[in-house]
């Protein structure tokens, strides 16, 4: 007895759909070929980290040297776990602040009720994402500068002495972070605030009925209306924990306070570029990478399992 | 950033300085070896074949060859392309030029070069450092110049400047062959020297100090009498700024950091690790401490050193001998006029009694002009080099133009710096043979002293100035102020160096090899070794100089050192 066999009705339906939605599948070529070509493609460079990696030799021609970069990193390079767990504390506290400043400030702005005024502050806090690091560094640097920064000026004039705020390495920390999150709240605080106008005013008008107040309603209305971005921001931010803001660091620091500012990516800066020691840079990039994924992986775990959040 | 660009074009300024042909000192010339070129046929190239018939050096091509370049330095109101060097090539030789690219820092250029070595895509004519040479050999990249070498650079280049060092040379054979061109190798025009203000002496009274604790104490003393603002001018890297670092002091109590030296037991140590070292950095550590030295040093850059002396607040100086050049003249007195400043050699401390000065570079540090493997014309790049000297140091054949011309308004037009091929195929001791034939020219009005090129230039140039000092003209002075610095008398700049050299006083760097290990960790350790520098004096690290050297040593100082000793 023959049976005809059938495609499973899964295939089916992917044909079906492969046909209508062909528009579609196109227009995802493009972005296709830009990931293999900038993000799959260059995977293959990383046995440059395996490598005594000599340029005019190229990646065919260069002795394989194993796990002997890895290896000088973490053994006998001085200080190279410092730099680790400076990148993991600056790009910490810079989460901390960095990921709550935003929400607080949006939440806030959420109550006002004079549009004008709200517009204002929304605008104005917008307005350093769109400086570069490299001009506000010059900047910051002028304004804290010991001997004729403005901020040490008024220092003086109340009496205190002058701080090199970008030089000691108790303060340079609070520089990056208070920098970083002046910088970047005001976009957060945009996101946030479109969020906001997704949130259905019935709610609050029952809420209201209810005698809910104002607290009550930011804590049972607002913050569980727009908890799915806060969400996916935080997990969008804990994989670049490893990401402790080069632009920032690179503009602003000084070889006097490495102790506490320098960081994965500043060092791969002077090691790869400076320096042209492309093997033992992709070595630390590659470890760089591989904690990020798994970071990733798990922060994605994590959402998926309190919160329900999918992305794939 | 404008700054950035003066002091570019300060450098190249010294550079064109340093050009000149060697055959001032006796020791290197051979003048027998003059091409028999009449000058007329340079003046004219093109039209210089006929008479040229039996020397091949300045003959023409008959299809066009082109030559390709990538250039460090930025097109500044010029073309790198098209410019007095790229048209005389064209018409003399029948050579074209093409940019393949250019960048206007260092370190872009580097970061570029790497790239060209790693795809391959690298310029026909090649300036390379002795790791770049040694790695594009070993890829294959480098063609074998031993015909072109022989046959097509010129006698008087030849002998009077490649192979004029004894072995210098050798280095660029690799089993008999021929690869490059050895042209840079141990220097003592870097060595450091003291700047002091004169005004400022005045005015405190003091005299001009003969040790190295007395310099500091003068120091201290202009800060005080609220002249300076430090004590000693110091910016972020420590012991390899040029402009000013801690080289200076640290020579002057017997520590060489940056080469290496005497270990005592026959072999060489690094002298950046000399136990010795550790009582120089506790000096900064205590002016540092005392409010002597730049809080901001760390981040300061070249430019801010140079505010610093603009504004009046430096008296005292620790720098290479262009900082006579730039930027000391642009400093003015109330009166328009340049404010003088003494310039001595590295002073001795109290206890140093084998006072020597610090040389710079080691064989090992040699750079070399090759050509790339594959190349059809390696002979037209010889003609090239042989033409760029020709035109400036060679004393039969030199025209001023290609050197520099002045512009409408009188301000000079270094057209040296314009030409493709940047390097100059001179002695590095070109200047200290100025010198001495410039001084004895004009104390004795013998003006046979002057051989070379470069003795006539500045000559006229400090004859030029004392003629101005006569008359009172101050936009004179203030033009010739640093030349006279530099070449008039004994005690001038490199009057001074020319005494140390035939005085035997130099120390020179014992590194004669690099090794793999060398190469691949040396940039890695020396940004180290600054960073520990800059947090000792800063006082912002607890790290010991023992635990510092103990670091260096783990992170491939041992086995570096070892290496270069067997």
């Amino acid at each position: 007895m023959r049976t005809v066999i059938d495609a499973p009705p899964a295939v089916q339906k992917r044909k079906k759909r492969l046909k209508t939605d062909y528009m579609l599948c196109a227009m995802l070529i493009p972005g296709s070929i830009y990931l293999i070509i900038f993000d799959f493609f260059p995977l293959f460079g990383l046995v440059i980290g395996f490598q005594d990696f000599q340029l005019a030799k190229g990646i065919l021609g260069s002795k394989w040297v194993g796990l002997e970069n890895f290896k000088y990193l973490f053994t006998m390079y001085p200080n190279f776990w410092r730099i680790v767990s400076n990148t993991v504390q600056i790009a910490a506290l810079k989460l901390c602040f960095g990921f709550t400043a935003p929400i607080i400030v949006a939440l806030m702005l959420h109550e006002v009720r004079h549009i004008r005024y709200k517009r204002t502050i929304q605008t104005l806090v917008y307005v350093p994402h769109f400086i570069s690091w490299v001009i506000l560094a010059g900047i910051l640097r002028t304004m804290l500068d010991p001997s004729d920064g403005i901020v040490n000026y008024i220092l003086n004039l109340l009496g205190h002495e002058s701080v090199y705020f970008l030089g000691e390495n108790s303060t340079f920390r609070g520089v990056l972070v208070v920098s970083d999150v002046w910088k970047g709240f005001g976009w957060g605080t945009i996101i946030y605030m479109a969020a906001l106008t997704g949130i259905d005013p019935a709610l609050y008008e029952a809420a209201i009925i209810d005698g809910a107040g104002r607290f009550k309603r930011m804590w049972h209305i607002t913050l569980p209306g727009i908890m799915p971005f806060i969400i996916l921001n935080l997990i969008l931010s804990v994989p670049g924990i490893l990401n402790a803001g080069f632009d920032q660091i690179f503009n602003l620091y000084n070889e006097r306070v490495y102790k506490t500012a320098d960081v994965l990516d500043t060092f791969i800066y002077r090691l790869g570029i400076v320096d042209a020691q492309y093997d033992l840079s992709t070595a630390i990039g590659l470890v760089k990478s591989a904690i990020s994924a798994v970071l990733l992986v798990t922060s994605y775990k994590i959402a998926n399992k309190f919160y329900d959040y999918k992305v794939f | 950033m404008k700054s950035k660009l003066t002091k570019l074009l300060a450098l190249c300024f010294i550079a064109s300085m340093l050009l000149t042909a060697c055959t001032g000192g006796g020791e290197t010339v051979n003048p027998s070896d003059k091409p028999t070129t009449s000058p007329q046929a340079t003046e004219k190239p093109a039209e210089t074949e006929d008479t040229l018939e039996e020397i091949d050096y300045w003959s023409r091509y008959d299809e066009p060859v082109t030559v390709r370049f990538a250039v460090l330095g930025a097109e500044d109101g010029f073309s790198w392309s098209d410019n007095i060097w790229t048209q005389a090539w064209k018409e003399q030789f029948n050579i074209e030029t093409e940019i393949m690219w250019n960048t206007g820092t260092t370190e872009a250029y580097q970061t570029k070069f790497a790239m060209a070595m790693l795809t391959g895509d690298l310029p026909d004519y090649m300036y390379l450092t002795a790791g770049q040479f040694k790695q594009l050999y070993e890829a294959g990249h480098l063609a074998d110049i031993t015909e072109a070498y022989d046959k097509y650079i010129y006698p008087h280049l030849k002998q009077t400047v490649f192979e004029a060092n004894e072995g210098m040379q050798d280095i660029a054979f690799i089993d008999g062959k021929r690869y490059g061109i050895a042209t840079e190798g141990i220097n003592n025009s870097y060595t450091r020297l003291i700047y002091i203000r004169k005004d400022y002496m005045e005015k405190v009274g003091a005299q001009v100090p003969k040790t190295t604790e007395e310099l500091i104490e003068l120091g201290k003393k202009f800060v005080d009498a609220g002249l300076a603002k430090y004590a000693l001018p110091l910016i972020g890297k420590v012991t390899t700024e040029a402009y000013s670092d801690i080289r200076a002091i640290a020579n002057g109590f017997g520590v060489y950091p940056g080469i290496w030296v005497d270990d005592g037991n026959g072999g060489m140590m690094y002298g950046s690790i000399d136990p010795k070292m550790e009582g120089v950095l506790n000096i900064y550590r205590d002016l540092y401490k005392q409010g002597y030295i730049d809080p901001t040093f760390p981040s300061a850059v070249g430019d801010n050193l140079t505010q610093q002396i603009l504004n009046g607040e430096v008296g005292i100086l620790t720098g290479e001998f262009w900082v006579a050049t730039w930027p000391l003249p642009q400093l003015l007195d109330e009166e328009g006029k340049v404010v003088d400043w003494e310039i001595i050699n590295v002073l001795p401390s109290e206890n140093n009694t084998n006072h020597k000065y610090q040389a710079f570079g080691s064989p090992a540090d040699t750079k070399f002009v090759a050509v790339r493997a594959g190349y059809e014309h390696p002979d037209a790049i010889m003609k090239l080099i042989n033409h760029r000297h020709a035109m400036l140091d060679d004393p039969d054949m030199a025209i001023t133009e290609f050197h520099s011309i002045k512009d409408e308004n009188g301000n000079e037009i270094g057209n040296h710096m314009r030409c493709p091929i940047r390097e100059y195929f001179n002695s590095p001791f070109t200047n200290q043979l100025t010198s001495p034939a410039v001084t004895e020219a004009i104390d004795t009005g013998n003006l046979d002293a002057l051989v070379s090129p470069h003795d006539k230039l500045q000559y006229e140039n400090v004859t030029n100035y004392l003629k101005a000092v006569e008359a009172g003209d101050i936009e004179g002075m203030n033009y010739g102020w640093a030349v006279y610095k530099l070449f008039y008398g004994e005690d001038s700049v490199f009057g001074l160096f020319h005494k140390n050299f035939t005085n035997n006083l130099y120390f020179w760097d014992l590194r004669d090899k690099t090794t793999e290990n060398y190469e691949r960790l040396w940039g890695t350790m020396q940004q180290y070794e600054n960073t520990f520098y800059v947090n000792y004096i800063s006082g912002s690290e607890d790290t010991t100089f023992a635990q510092f050297v103990q670091e260096w040593n783990d992170m491939g100082g041992e086995l570096i050192t070892y290496e270069l000793n067997h």
